[in-house]
């Protein structure tokens, strides 16, 4: 089996740009578009970390709204828009790369050109729709309606998965790090979406306020800030497992990853029970 | 008439007693049919007796002429000009040793080295299942086979494991997570639960990204990735036999 995707349409055209070039074609040819979207998934995955942090930072300002509205003002514009348009490039390519990886690994599904067919189009599909929901940016939808029906989606993809992986010999860790990206996967696309249904919905800060202050929103972002965490601080460790031999320094970098995480956590459940 | 090609190869160096590497070119005007071996022997003949390089049986049966071609791990007996230059659509060539072990000299890298991660995994039959009764013979049921038997074609080139993303600092590699996998899907082996302990190490499969640059590479087309995936999906039992 290999996996090159081949050329059809649209996508034989897209090919033959990154073909073309030496640079962009490198890893492609040498290593197959399996190890490319690999890599491509660490680099989503890292800038949905610092994403976190910066977005706990921000929420933060919620213990001063007045500020936090002056700051949601200042960013209302064009610029931060696409900003957090561009966001979800990496959101869904990082959930639904993951679900192609759970699939082969898990589920047995082995047609990867094909999966990786679908991470693109699904992926072009979700970024355009949520483009056309910023720009409508007029959607009702009730709250606790969505959350729950959310929830019962992320759940049941929690509970299959762990149906499956529970019982192998594969380390605690890494089966938790697959089940809580099965959580995440309509948690995050659907927060995503959720915060853009209308400017209220996600800037204003009476309206973040009331819906935070709900017991069950408060229940499901501290599933979210859970999952969230430790799903990142495992694939950070993952990552810096593959490159530091040696054992001490691999044992410090966790402690490291261990603690930043927990201190953005920890302000993280925090803010969701204080406000 | 036959076409003729004029190539360059980049060839890494390396002189063990002055302990320096350097790439050095070499251009040759060689035939179409030419395998990448033969271009490292005319350059000896012709150019440079020092260039060392490695090979063995020139048959895609040893694994001992891998080397990275253009990035691409790949056995260089097999690799013709004429299929390089269609591949890479060039005629200029970057060629490197495996990354799985030091370098000796020039494209020769210690396979001793890079063997000890596949003697970890034991790669052999540690004990043997009772042989059948009505002869001395272990018969494996032709279905049996098919499952494992594109596994057992593995001659431990490394080119996977030179292709791996989880490098090779923690990961015992591609090949040798196969050696082990083939041997728990082989009916002949008893000594399950101390693969399985090997399988689900910390250096074990728990370190595979499912990349699939593995399979991707490896010159005997074994769809390696399945394999491993095959043991992340629990299809080996458990340690205690459940």
């Amino acid at each position: 089996m290999n996996t090159s995707v081949s050329k059809t349409g649209f996508e034989g055209y897209l090919k033959g740009i990154v073909e073309r070039s030496e640079k962009l074609s490198y890893y492609p040819r040498t290593r197959g578009w399996g190890f490319v979207l690999t890599w491509a998934h660490r680099v989503a995955g890292l800038i949905l970390i610092l994403y976190m942090f910066f977005h706990i930072y921000t929420l933060s300002g919620l213990y001063h709204p007045a500020r936090f509205a002056s700051k949601m003002k200042f960013l209302h514009n064009f610029f931060f828009s696409f900003l957090e348009w561009a966001l979800a490039v990496p959101v869904i390519f990082h959930a639904l790369n993951g679900t192609r990886l759970i699939l082969y690994e898990v589920f047995g599904v082995r047609d990867d050109n094909l999966m990786i067919r679908q991470v693109f189009f699904l992926s072009a599909i979700y970024v355009l729709t949520l483009g056309v929901f910023i720009l409508m940016g007029n959607q009702q939808v009730s709250a606790a309606l969505f959350w729950v029906m959310l929830t019962i989606a992320g759940a049941m993809a929690a509970t299959i998965l762990y149906k499956k992986l529970w019982h192998t010999e594969n380390s605690v860790l890494w089966k938790l790090q697959r089940i809580s990206g099965a959580f995440l996967l309509p948690m995050i696309t659907g927060h995503m979406f959720f915060m853009h249904l209308n400017y209220k919905t996600g800037h204003d800060v009476e309206t973040i306020i009331a819906r935070m202050s709900s017991t069950g929103i408060k229940l499901i972002d501290f599933a979210l800030v859970l999952s969230v965490f430790f799903h990142a601080g495992f694939g950070l460790y993952t990552i810096a497992s593959d490159y530091v031999g040696d054992k001490r320094f691999r044992g410090g970098l966790a402690v490291l990853i261990v603690l930043v995480l927990l201190v953005f956590a920890y302000a993280g459940a925090k803010l969701v029970f204080s406000i | 008439m036959s076409q003729e090609y004029e190539l360059t190869l980049k060839i890494s160096r390396y002189d063990p007693d002055t302990d320096r590497a350097w790439v050095q070119d070499y251009h040759l005007k060689v035939g179409r049919i030419l395998r990448f071996v033969d271009l490292f022997r005319k350059i000896n003949d012709e150019q440079d007796p020092t260039l060392a390089w490695s090979s063995s049986c020139e048959h895609g049966q040893c694994g001992t002429c891998g080397m990275k071609i253009n990035g691409k791990p790949l056995l260089t007996c097999e690799l013709l000009v004429e299929n390089a230059v269609q591949m890479f659509k060039t005629q200029t060539f970057k060629v490197e040793p495996l990354t799985v072990a030091p370098v000796i000299r020039d494209l020769v890298i210690d396979l001793e080295k890079a063997y000890e991660r596949i003697h970890i995994v034991k790669p052999y039959i540690i004990e043997f299942a009772p042989p059948h009764p009505e002869g001395d013979e272990y018969r494996i049921p032709p279905r049996v086979l098919e499952a494992y038997v594109e596994a057992t074609r593995c001659i431990n080139c490394f080119c996977c494991a030179t292709a791996c993303i989880s490098t090779q600092k923690n990961y015992l590699g591609p090949n040798a997570m196969l050696a082990d996998i083939v041997r728990l899907m082989d009916p002949r082996e008893v000594a399950n639960e101390e693969r399985l302990k090997i399988l689900y190490s910390g250096q074990g499969i728990q370190r595979c990204r499912t990349s699939q640059a593995c399979t991707f590479v490896c010159p005997k087309q074994i769809d390696v990735a399945h394999f491993i995936a095959l043991g992340k999906e629990g299809k080996f039992g458990k340690v205690n036999g459940v």
